[in-house]
């Protein structure tokens, strides 16, 4: 048990090792390069400079940059940004070690964050260097590219585990701080924060910070932020009077309130939100220039689209016809069945009714096989790939409420079907 | 001095090729140790080699014996002084001539002027110097005097005497590779018609090796033998060195930190068959000494340097290994491909660049003037060759740069409060000045070691360590090291060898033997190889190298990641030191408490019974441990350390853990007084400068608080509506996985009976892989579709608290 333990933590361990006391002497600091130090002048002027560039010729264009979209972070105090801020700022400033794991959803400004108040640091990805020997070289190079120093991918993993402590000591001594971001941590660990070893855990400074997804009210105020155009752009004056008056009618709807609910309902992340607005921004009227609720209601009927749904919408009768069959299997609690088995019952069925949807065998095989690659039915396992097609089990990989939702949609659907699928039980 | 030692044989080769290697024509880049301009001017001092440096150097025959093929040139020039000089490169006269006129009125020029000029208020660094005639740059070998006024420093013969004959001139001479002595050509008898291929002994040698009494010749009556700068070295009365930096104090003086080399006779080893009559050892001792000391250039070249070296003159030394001062231990130099000087960066920036250090310079740039059209390919050549800083040997070059760049004005002036001074202490890597709480342990260990070392005959031990993580385990084994090495340095202990290993740092287990064995023997080879000399060293009485003698601790800590399935590594480890004679301690350092009962039983009996426990510290402690380090500090209210090591000794009792709560909630207390500033309050006098309980408090919270009840507390609502159903079937069904298909319908079911918006059935599917990847749940990949199985992560009582009351869906606590 500890051995198989220990082949994995060997890295978390090393990784965070450095982390917290990256020299035996002491005096290293968790990172930065100098010129990496939170710069908001910096920040501010590439931030008027290609936002408002942006903007100018369309709204799209400031959705996709992320300094404009994250600049409402750094207004804002007693945030996640400032208590970063201050904790990478101090570790600089004072000297000292820090490890700090940022924790939270995909797609919650996690890196975002990080972005803006580092602007380059040593990175490691845990989905690319997920071994150890990986790792380490990838410290090393990065390290070497800071500070020009030329690398050879040929040192050996010892080398570089040295090179780095080194590295790591000279810094110390020349009051510079290294910081390392580990990306996708959970990966170098196994679970990022309960599973890490106890010999980490005690090693790790435990800070943490928690992204979580922003309230309703946050959103709100993020997209009037991100569409609404400013005074001073080099536009006709009554258009952006209009086309902000327009929109904040639109913020004001309870239509608009029902959108964002829904939206939200699934997903708050911000990252989900900057792609409604794109959509909402690519459904804008080029004619007038104008945002509506339509674009609105476009957007997040795209937003909201279901896949499978809409495939089962392009299926011919036929196949219809065979998921049809399957469902009956599968009520029959018949857990195992084949192609053979499904045109037993397909037969049945015609002969029950006497409709006149009724196929040769080859044809039927011929939908079947259109089915499985449309992936709306699947191989029960994958055992037996050396077996024919028509002996393999199957299984549906739709439920039968979807299947009696499209059979309702589809207008040539005949009635039989629906009959047969015995919808009452379903809705 | 056998040189036929059967398992080293392959040593002398480096030695022995040069004179296979055949190249006179091949100019000797090598001595151009001044690797700061990398252009041709220093192509064509180096041609000249090393005149400009001591004046009193005119060049160096003994080794252009070694030039085989042109024999002719050799023994035509019979005055030695301009031999390698005019017949072969005609150009460098005038360089060599410019040069050297220049030092005589530069050096004192350059060394007053610049006093009376500005004086820097700080250190200046310096890439290159011109000292006394010689330039001496960062990177070069130098010889340093070693004894204050000793005469025979002074002299310094550039040729030796031939030792049949002690005279000087008198043709070409060959070297014996056994005693290094000089012999004319003609001196030998039978006399040699011309330098032999190959190995070469002298027949005196020759006879010493037979076991035949021959007596030497004796120099004439009043003839004093007079040494070369090598011999004095090789015999300890000089030192050599290598130039790490140059900088001028603010009082003018010269100095250099350098870099010591050893010969092997003053190693704790001794000289070893296989060493080479030129060895030296690079140390790892680094000294700052007056730039009045240094001699002049020699030259420490690695194996392949030196085996391509061909007419490099005498002060020629091979260096294979660094060689620790402190634990006598030897390392191999990681192969240098290339000749030193590619290290340095092309651009030939000074290290720092100010303004007031020009002076030195201005002589360089002269030449840089004449030299730029060749500047960029050279730079070029030598970005691409550049040592690599991960390797390491380009390691010492590349790093010190680093350090030596300015610190930002605004950190320096930068007055620490008693918050910042606090964190500073409490870090962990600052390590404290006492070590409170452990004593008694600390004596344990220190008894065990002493006992193990100081008897006359040393029997193998073996003591176990364990305890918790954070109880001072590692710290407590090297204080006590620490503590017996000063005893040692006071003579009041045996030598003993201390090897120190972390299971975590180790590739392979397996690994360990190659680390222990290059520690002992400083050579680098496989593991299997390793082990098998280890065995051999312990148990067999084979020692390697003569410090073998002396008790060797070993430290492994984190033992227990030595196992591997049958346990093999451990058993050989722990085997050792069973063995009569072994000398050998180990001490073993592990978390888990019972590690010898998991082993094999004939492991554990190997292990021996003697075990230390660390238990985890109490409040009381801990307490002391925070309090000590803060001692000083005024940053804490009392009941706040004591509420802290309370909490954790409740906990864990792991120190670092309680450091790190103080430490966080001082950074809390930091911020906020920081936060209150930017505001513009001045901080309210008392209050609000202390760390006190609140901080603590959310310190504690933030390490022990699972952050899962917030991230479900903040889920999307349908998120939260799967968490529900999730709960509801687990107490349904009584199983920890459920079907997708399953949870679903009863979702809409929920959704139906509370008029929610129905969510799609895709868009549920999404929301539960989310789910999955922030590890709330664990799920299949989401192309399983409806057969997708779903488990929660997280008991499913944290669910119900999490949803018990959210706002936006106030039906879902009657499912719960």
């Amino acid at each position: 048990m500890v051995i198989t333990n220990g082949d994995f933590t060997e890295l978390t361990q090393f990784s965070l090792f450095i982390l917290v006391e990256p020299a035996p002497k002491g005096n290293c600091q968790v990172n930065f390069p100098a010129r990496a130090l939170p710069d908001d002048s910096l920040l501010q002027h590439s931030n008027s400079h290609g936002g408002g560039g942006a903007r100018g010729k369309s709204s799209t264009g400031c959705l996709c940059y992320p300094a404009f979209v994250h600049s409402p972070l750094r207004s804002s105090s007693d945030t996640n940004y400032s208590k970063l801020k201050y904790l990478v700022a101090s570790s600089v400033s004072e000297a000292c070690n820090n490890s700090v794991l940022l924790l939270g959803p995909r797609g919650c400004r996690k890196d975002a964050v990080l972005d803006i108040i580092l602007m380059r640091y040593p990175w490691l990805n845990g989905m690319l260097h997920s071994d150890d020997n990986c790792a380490t070289k990838e410290i090393a190079r990065q390290l070497c590219l800071e500070h020009q120093l030329s690398f050879s991918k040929m040192a050996s993993s010892d080398d570089n585990t040295d090179f780095m402590i080194d590295m790591l000591r000279e810094c110390g001594l020349a009051h510079k701080t290294v910081i390392f971001v580990l990306e996708e941590f959970d990966l170098f660990a196994q679970d990022a924060d309960q599973l890490l070893e106890k010999r980490v855990r005690s090693r790790f400074s435990h800070r943490k910070l928690l992204f979580v997804p922003s309230s309703l009210d946050d959103i709100q105020r993020l997209m009037e932020h991100l569409l609404m155009l400013d005074k001073n752009l080099s536009l006709p004056k009554n258009y952006v009077t209009e086309y902000n008056s327009r929109l904040t009618s639109i913020f004001g709807n309870k239509k608009f309130k029902g959108i964002l609910d829904s939206l939200t309902d699934a997903d708050a992340t911000t990252s989900n939100i900057l792609r409604f607005l794109f959509r909402v921004v690519s459904y804008m009227d080029m004619e007038s220039g104008l945002l509506s609720m339509e674009c609105f209601t476009h957007a997040l009927s795209c937003m909201q689209r279901q896949p499978k749904l809409d495939s089962l919408q392009d299926l011919s009768i036929l196949e219809l016809y065979i998921l049809v069959c399957m469902n009956r299997l599968e009520d029959k609690e018949q857990n195992s069945y084949n192609f053979n088995s499904i045109m037993k019952e397909y037969r049945s069925i015609q002969d029950a009714y006497k409709t006149s949807d009724k196929y040769a065998t080859t044809v039927c095989f011929r939908a079947f096989e259109h089915l499985l690659d449309r992936e709306l039915i699947t191989f029960a396992d994958s055992k037996g790939r050396n077996v024919a097609l028509e002996y393999r089990p199957v299984k549906l990989l739709i439920s039968s409420r979807e299947l009696a939702q499209s059979l309702e949609l589809n207008t040539t659907c005949p009635a039989v079907l629906q009959k047969l699928l015995d919808r009452e039980r379903y809705m | 001095m056998d040189l036929s030692a059967t398992p080293i044989k392959s040593k002398s080769k480096p030695k022995s090729s040069p004179s296979k290697t055949i190249a006179a024509s091949a100019a000797p880049q090598m001595n151009s140790s001044t690797p700061s301009k990398p252009t041709p001017r220093r192509n064509s001092k180096s041609m000249a080699s090393p005149p400009p440096m001591s004046p009193a150097t005119p060049s160096t025959v003994r080794r252009s014996r070694r030039l085989l093929e042109t024999p002719t040139k050799d023994l035509s020039e019979t005055p030695a002084k301009d031999l390698s000089e005019t017949p072969v490169k005609p150009k460098p006269t005038p360089t060599l001539k410019r040069k050297r006129a220049a030092p005589s009125p530069k050096t004192p020029s350059q060394a007053e002027p610049k006093r009376q000029r500005r004086l820097p208020k700080q250190r200046a660094y310096y890439r290159k110097v011109v000292y006394d005639g010689g330039e001496f740059a960062t990177g070069d070998d130098v010889y340093v005097k070693r004894r204050e006024g000793a005469e025979s420093d002074a002299e310094d013969p550039e040729q030796e005497e031939c030792r049949v004959c002690f005279r000087t001139s008198g043709g070409v001479m060959v070297e014996c590779d056994a005693c290094l002595g000089g012999f004319h050509l003609r001196c030998v008898r039978p006399p040699l018609r011309r330098v032999p291929e190959g190995d070469w002994a002298c027949p005196y040698c020759e006879a010493e090796r037979a076991g035949r009494a021959i007596d030497r010749p004796k120099p004439p009556v009043g003839k004093r033998i007079r040494r070369t700068a090598k011999e004095k070295l090789l015999s300890s009365d000089l030192w050599a060195a290598r130039i790490e930096s140059l900088r001028r104090e603010p009082d003018g003086a010269f100095w250099a930190k350098v870099r010591w080399y050893t010969i092997p006779e003053e190693t704790a080893a001794g000289r070893q068959p296989h060493n080479l009559r030129r060895e030296l050892y690079r140390t790892n001792d680094i000294g700052d000494i007056e730039m009045e000391t240094i001699l002049r250039h020699c030259f420490v070249m690695s194996p392949k340097e030196f085996r391509d070296a061909t007419n490099e003159g005498d002060d020629v030394f091979y260096c294979e290994y660094e060689y620790d001062v402190h634990w006598h231990n030897f390392k191999r130099l990681a192969d240098i491909d290339d000749e030193p000087e590619t290290k340095e960066d092309p651009s030939d920036e000074p290290y720092n660049a100010d303004n007031d250090y020009v002076s030195d310079t201005d002589e360089d740039s002269e030449y840089d003037e004449e030299d730029e059209p060749a500047t960029p390919c050279v730079a070029r050549k030598n970005q691409s060759q550049g040592l690599a800083a991960n390797s390491r040997t380009g390691r010492i070059y590349g790093l010190q740069k680093i350090g030596i760049r300015k610190i930002p004005e605004h950190v320096r002036c930068h007055q620490k409060t008693s918050l910042e001074k606090a964190k500073a202490t409490l870090l962990l890597a600052t390590l404290p000045k006492s070590l409170p709480c452990r004593d008694k342990e600390m004596e344990e260990i220190s008894t065990f070691v002493k006992d193990a070392i100081c008897n006359d005959q040393c029997l193998g031990r073996c003591l176990y360590i364990h305890g918790v993580p954070g109880t001072g385990k590692t710290m407590s084994v090297l204080a006590v090291m620490r503590r017996l090495r000063s005893e040692f340095d006071s003579g009041a202990l045996r030598p003993y060898c201390f090897i120190e290993i972390n299971g975590l740092k180790l590739a392979s287990p397996e690994n360990i033997y190659k680390v222990i064995y290059e520690q002992l023997s400083g050579h680098r080879v496989g593991w299997k190889k390793a082990l098998h000399y280890l065995t051999e060293h312990f148990s067999d009485g084979i020692k390697i190298g003569k410090q073998a003698n002396q008790p060797i601790v070993l430290l492994i800590d984190e033992l227990d990641l030595l196992l591997t399935r049958n346990q093999s590594v451990l058993y050989n480890i722990l085997d050792w030191p069973t063995k009569p004679n072994s000398n050998l301690v180990i001490i073993g350092i592990a978390n888990t408490m019972d590690l010898p009962e998991k082993l094999f039983p004939r492991i554990s009996s190997r292990m021996g019974i003697q075990r230390l426990c660390f238990g985890p510290y109490n409040y009381r402690q801990l307490q002391e441990i925070i309090t000590s380090r803060l001692k000083g500090i005024d940053a804490f209210e009392d009941q706040a350390i004591e509420f802290a090591s309370r909490k954790v000794a409740a906990m864990s009792g792991d120190a670092r853990r309680a450091l790190e709560i103080c430490r966080r909630a001082a950074e809390f207390a930091d911020y906020r007084v920081k936060q209150l500033q930017q505001v513009g309050h001045t901080p309210s006098p008392g209050g609000n400068g202390a760390v006190c309980m609140s901080d603590i408090e959310d310190a504690i919270q933030e390490v022990f608080q699972a952050p899962h009840i917030q991230v479900m507390k903040n889920c999307p609502k349908f998120g939260k509506i799967i968490l529900a159903a999730m709960v509801h079937e687990l107490y349904r069904s009584g199983l920890g996985e459920v079907l997708f298909d399953k949870l679903a319908s009863t979702v809409f079911s929920w959704c139906h009976v509370n008029r929610e918006l129905l969510p799609g059935y895709d868009t549920l599917l999404k929301i539960c892989c989310k789910l999955g990847e922030s590890k709330i749940v664990l799920c299949e990949e989401g192309t399983k579709h409806k057969l997708q199985k779903l488990q929660l992560n997280y008991p499913s009582d944290d669910v119900t608290f999490a949803l018990k009351e959210s706002p936006d869906l106030p039906w879902l606590s009657k499912y719960l």
